[in-house]
């Protein structure tokens, strides 16, 4: 998968993830929401793990490369090419 | 404490510059129903929130604020790149350029810098929360508006996101909201301050 419809994946998962969150921070005990909850975040791992093997580090724990901090070579995300 | 995801929440990719755009946009960034401010009023509130769950809500839309004030922050950052002198002029820009050139600087549209005056953190869970209410239809509110103001399809589908946002944190309040009053004593029927008064 390219890089841009790669990220565009983590991001619908992330955003899945974040507003399901809401929902169960008032629905605690709805479980139809923990088991979709539950489902998506292996799949957003997933997304993260491929992602961050082909193109870059997403947070700072996967910056330190074979032989050079990683950080800043991608576009950062509020740039057109990102 | 928080961790930085290089990503954003919902994609900006805008062609065309639009100075005018930017200087009405920008108010969602510093202005009195922006991001900055919602964010930094849940994340205050939280604290002194008498339901566990609803102090779980405070942290997370606070911290998805600050996502949305990133979003805003890229829409200003991609609509005033490689603006011309003649540009800036004509789009009405002159007065935000000269004191920042194209920084992002969190300010009103109407060029007020960003103040804590615009929201509350009252240590009284129902004021705070009426008040949350109240900011995501006055930040609603905002977005609407600027959806009456700008014309290319770029910049308004990510503003519909974040009008969108508004929406379901309203919901979301609403059901704190009812969940705080219904946890009060029965003898409470106007709601006084349940973290202070009634214990």
């Amino acid at each position: 998968m390219d890089r841009q419809s790669l990220m565009q994946k983590i991001m619908e998962l992330s955003f899945t993830l974040d507003d399901v969150a809401l929902f169960l921070d008032t629905h605690p005990d709805d479980q139809a929401a923990l088991e979709y909850f539950r489902k998506c975040v292996p799949m957003l791992a997933d997304a993260v793990e491929q992602y961050e093997e082909q193109y870059g580090p997403l947070t700072l724990g996967s910056a330190a490369g074979n032989n050079r901090w990683t950080w800043a070579e991608l576009p950062w995300p509020w740039e057109r090419e990102a | 404490m928080w961790n930085y995801e290089r990503k954003l929440q919902y994609p900006v990719r805008i062609a065309k510059p639009d100075a005018r755009a930017a200087k009405i946009i920008i108010t969602q960034y510093g202005g009195p129903d922006g991001e900055l401010g919602a964010s930094m009023r849940y994340l205050s509130q939280r604290y002194t929130m008498s339901d566990k769950n609803v102090v779980g809500l405070l942290t997370d839309i606070g911290t998805e604020e600050l996502a949305h004030l990133e979003i805003i922050s890229a829409i200003v950052y991609q609509l005033t790149r490689n603006l011309t002198p003649a540009q800036i002029k004509e789009q009405g820009f002159e007065p935000y350029f000269v004191d920042h050139t194209t920084g992002i600087y969190p300010c009103s549209a109407s060029g007020d810098p960003f103040t804590a005056a615009c929201f509350q953190s009252s240590g009284d869970p129902i004021a705070d929360l009426a008040e949350d209410m109240a900011a995501e239809q006055k930040a609603r509110k905002t977005y609407d508006n600027i959806l009456r103001l700008v014309d290319d399809p770029d910049v308004i589908d990510p503003i519909r996101f974040l009008r969108e946002r508004e929406i379901v944190h309203f919901q979301r309040f609403g059901e704190a909201m009812n969940d705080v009053v219904d946890s009060l004593d029965c003898r409470n029927v106007y709601a006084f301050n349940p973290s202070f008064i009634v214990k």
